[in-house]
């Protein structure tokens, strides 16, 4: 299996979610602003995939300091698609393994499309609230 | 839910410019039950950029006072007070209510006296508006 291999429907995917976005407290705890895209993800939403990287492997770009603080969380590539969106390999060079993106949710068509985009966005936070798969230690 | 009719009154610029714009600064009103909420968003003025560690831009002071004008806005209306705030990583301030229905509602103030607001009932579309409404 390689890193350029379509995404398979059954495969699943890690979302890193920054403290800020995680309240373990709540009905849903992942705020949907942890599946904005930034000014950064000019191709697609980073998520890594599980075939390739466990979920601590996705912190390690992130700085040090903070990413002790964070959350992931797993989705499963069918439930994106019931949501109209897809998942194309994007691997990275000098890691974290497994890199894909969601070009529905970059961020030139996130702020082109921003008032359809928020509610599945939405729907993201729900279905990773219900798979927090790493919590700070 | 008694949030959506608040949510949905008239919240005029020069309303909310006056709560932000108070005498005594709107950061340095008291107002609870939303006490703690305002107090989490003064602390956002102290964000600076890159404050998530992957690239996120910090809200400006305006616009952190915008928040907090808001906020007391939404108190003197008896609105509940949310479940959340957190800033977003494009330097917005984000309101979030989470109701025992499914009903989720959200008040994103994306500049100065400017915020988008999206509420979401089950099994209804999304309904989407900006304040101020005048």
């Amino acid at each position: 299996m390689d890193e350029h291999d379509p995404v398979d429907e059954g495969e699943f995917v890690y979302r890193r979610i920054p403290p800020v976005y995680c309240d373990l407290g709540l009905p849903i705890p992942i705020q949907r602003e942890a599946f904005r895209p930034s000014a950064n993800d000019d191709t697609g939403l980073s998520v890594f995939r599980a075939n390739f990287a466990q979920p601590r492997d996705t912190l390690v770009n992130v700085d040090p300091a903070k990413a002790k603080d964070y959350f992931v969380a797993r989705l499963l590539v069918s439930d994106l698609v019931k949501l109209g969106l897809t998942v194309k390999p994007d691997p990275l060079p000098a890691g974290p393994p497994g890199h894909a993106v969601i070009p529905e949710l970059s961020w030139p068509v996130y702020q082109a499309n921003k008032q359809n985009l928020k509610p599945i966005l939405v729907e993201l936070a729900k279905l990773a609230s219900a798979a927090i798969v790493h919590v700070p230690t | 839910m008694e949030i959506i009719p608040i949510l949905n009154g008239p919240i005029p610029t020069d309303v909310w410019a006056h709560e932000t714009h108070a005498p005594n600064g709107a950061l340095a009103k008291s107002a609870a039950p939303w006490e703690p909420w305002l107090q989490k968003i003064a602390e956002y003025q102290h964000l600076g950029d890159d404050w998530d560690g992957a690239g996120a831009k910090a809200p400006s002071l305006e616009l952190v006072e915008s928040a907090v004008g808001l906020a007391h806005l939404l108190r003197d209306r008896e609105m509940l007070p949310p479940a959340r705030v957190a800033p977003g990583i494009d330097g917005t301030i984000l309101f979030e209510w989470q109701f025992p229905d499914g009903t989720y509602a959200e008040i994103e103030v994306v500049r100065p006296l400017f915020a988008e607001v999206m509420v979401i009932e089950p099994g209804k579309p999304a309904r989407h508006w900006t304040l101020p409404t005048e």
